[in-house]
């Protein structure tokens, strides 16, 4: 059975049981709203990115479980790879010193999130503030109910986001959810021209070797261009009999793998 | 008395359009739709369009309002988006679990306030009155929520008396589903308490001060018997109004007790509906709540001449 947080240490002291920690396919994020006449400047969402301290905001969210991951591949994909590895540097000097090149000067911006209990994006917004405030960012929440918040996104209504996006087993599906002209669809976070090229190839090839060169490139572009912040994955756990190995957290059933000891 | 009831159902009836007509517009005018819920992030604009079809959402909005008002009158109130189940079933189910919160509550509240009230008027100034009186403002002062919150953290958490979640029916086992309905009837009771004793209080006091009042102490009967024959009955309206108010609005769905107890009642079904944008369960429940709030105030209504023999010569 999947395990809600507040029990997992209480099912560990179970001697009959065997808590498994993963991370699964979903990818929480910031999103940032490239037409924004404030966020269309790459060096500020260069800056939001390099004013976040991944390790800490994950492990807090986490309870020490989860890891930063700033690539769109999830962690647990086989094209997750060395370069994948390489997120943003967390850097609140260089963080102050690309305001200042960006000609920031204390305009507000506005973190939209909810409060459902299944996606951590209200507390990663109120982490994100605290670090983003702490290098002269003036950055305010506002908490949105569910529906109204994915109808902010859908019509591309909002300056920052903390969002989170279902799994996608194919990190070519994953940067489709992400990559495309907001002209035709609002929804769309990335335009990049580059990255639309990159995840129209990736739907075409077959290639694993070809496929790690596509997200590879990938990933190094959504470190540079910042149209969106992918902090982490989700971490699930699953609790099982003793008598049963080869279960793992995932984001589908188990189908194989599984038997005795 | 048939024409009146008949008469109070008939004025009732534009109150309950305005209402159904109010809930079906305002809803579909907050940002969000069931379909892109439905779809979350997958949503690219030719499916939600294709779901929005497959859900009558993209016809005429007159168009939907027709249909499901001549649905409402053969008594269909439709389907669940999300869960596909009936709506009406669903409400009178919920409704049931709010019934035992509410009228409990406000029974007991009743019992309890409205005998301290008139004890109060009666000790007018005393110290019995100010702790009265301070203590209902106590309980009315604190929202319901940090109330629950308070009865949970020292009833359940601190000393384990009572279960802190779940919830078990009456109906599936009575004691232990007992249990489970303390905490929030107490909640109700003590919130509800603050303003009928208030009422109470205030309503025995002119009563109190009138000449007939007088007279009845000069001709020497006991204070008892000036309360419960002359004061009591004369002031007791007022009360029994408030109850009638109470009833209606509580008996609409308690959510926030019910979100603090995780108790599967009426206003927590409402309240899940708003955040999935479940049209039908939304614009059922709230038409329900309005026919629930007219029948409970003429029942009310009709009780009135039991306390006051004028109401009914009249």
């Amino acid at each position: 059975m999947a395990v809600p947080q507040p029990l997992r240490e209480e099912l560990r002291r179970d001697p009959n049981l065997v808590v498994e920690i993963g991370t699964e396919p979903v990818r929480h994020s910031f999103i940032l709203q490239t037409r924004n006449p404030l966020l269309k400047n790459v060096k500020l969402r260069q800056a939001l990115a390099a004013a976040i301290d991944y390790k800490s905001l994950v492990e807090e969210i986490t309870n020490g479980l989860g890891h930063a991951n700033n690539s769109p591949v999830y962690q647990t994909s086989r094209y997750y790879g060395p370069v994948e590895k390489q997120g943003f540097a967390y850097d609140p000097a260089q963080a102050r010193r690309l305001l200042q090149e960006a000609g920031y000067k204390g305009e507000p911006l506005v973190i939209l999130t909810n409060k459902r209990d299944s996606m951590p994006n209200y507390s990663a917004a109120v982490f994100a503030q605290q670090m983003w405030q702490a290098v002269g960012l003036n950055v305010q929440i506002n908490v949105l109910d569910w529906a109204t918040q994915l109808d902010r996104y859908n019509t591309g209504n909002y300056m920052i986001e903390a969002f989170s996006y279902s799994s996608r087993f194919d990190p070519a599906l994953g940067l489709e959810q992400i990559v495309g002209p907001k002209d035709t669809q609002p929804r769309k976070v990335w335009e990049n021209p580059r990255a639309i090229a990159l995840t129209t190839k990736a739907m075409q090839t077959t290639d694993p070797r070809a496929r790690q060169e596509i997200f590879d490139t990938a990933h190094k572009l959504i470190l540079e261009d910042v149209p969106m912040i992918f902090t982490h994955n989700a971490v699930s756990a699953v609790a099982h009999n003793k008598r049963v190995v080869g279960v793992r957290p995932w984001a589908a059933p188990t189908f194989w793998g599984v038997g005795k000891p | 008395m048939l024409r009146f009831i008949l008469i109070r159902l008939l004025t009732a009836i534009p109150t309950l359009i305005i209402v159904a007509v109010t809930v079906f517009v305002l809803i579909r005018l907050i940002p969000g739709d069931p379909a892109q819920l439905m779809l979350g992030d997958l949503a690219d604009p030719v499916s939600i369009a294709a779901l929005r079809h497959q859900l009558g959402l993209d016809r005429d909005i007159f168009v939907q309002f027709g249909l499901w008002a001549g649905h409402v009158l053969e008594l269909d109130l439709g389907r669940s988006i999300t869960t596909q189940q009936e709506v009406l079933p669903l409400i009178l189910t919920r409704f049931a679990v709010s019934v035992q919160i509410v009228l409990t509550a406000v029974l007991l509240a009743s019992l309890i306030a409205i005998p301290a009230g008139t004890f109060a008027a009666w000790r007018h100034n005393s110290r019995v009155d100010v702790a009265t009186v301070a203590t209902a403002t106590l309980f009315l002062s604190i929202p319901t929520f940090w109330l629950g919150l308070l009865l949970l953290l020292l009833l359940g958490v601190k000393l384990g008396w009572l279960p802190v979640v779940g919830y078990v029916s009456i109906a599936d086992n009575p004691l232990v589903g007992a249990l489970y309905l303390i905490m929030p009837v107490l909640t109700l009771l003590l919130h509800e308490s603050g303003s009928l004793l208030r009422m109470a209080r205030a309503s025995t006091l002119e009563v109190l001060r009138l000449d007939y009042v007088t007279h009845a102490r000069a001709k020497g009967l006991s204070e008892f018997a000036v309360l419960r024959r002359h004061v009591f009955k004369n002031a007791f309206g007022p009360s029994w109004t408030l109850i009638g108010l109470l009833l209606g609005h509580l008996l609409g769905g308690v959510a926030v007790v019910e979100t603090v107890f995780t108790v599967p009642g009426l206003g927590r079904l409402l309240v899940e509906a708003i955040f999935a944008r479940d049209y039908p369960v939304i614009q059922g429940c709230l038409l329900f709540v309005g026919v629930a709030y007219v029948l409970v105030n003429l029942v009310v209504d009709l009780c009135y001449p039991i306390f006051d023999p004028r109401v009914a010569a009249s």
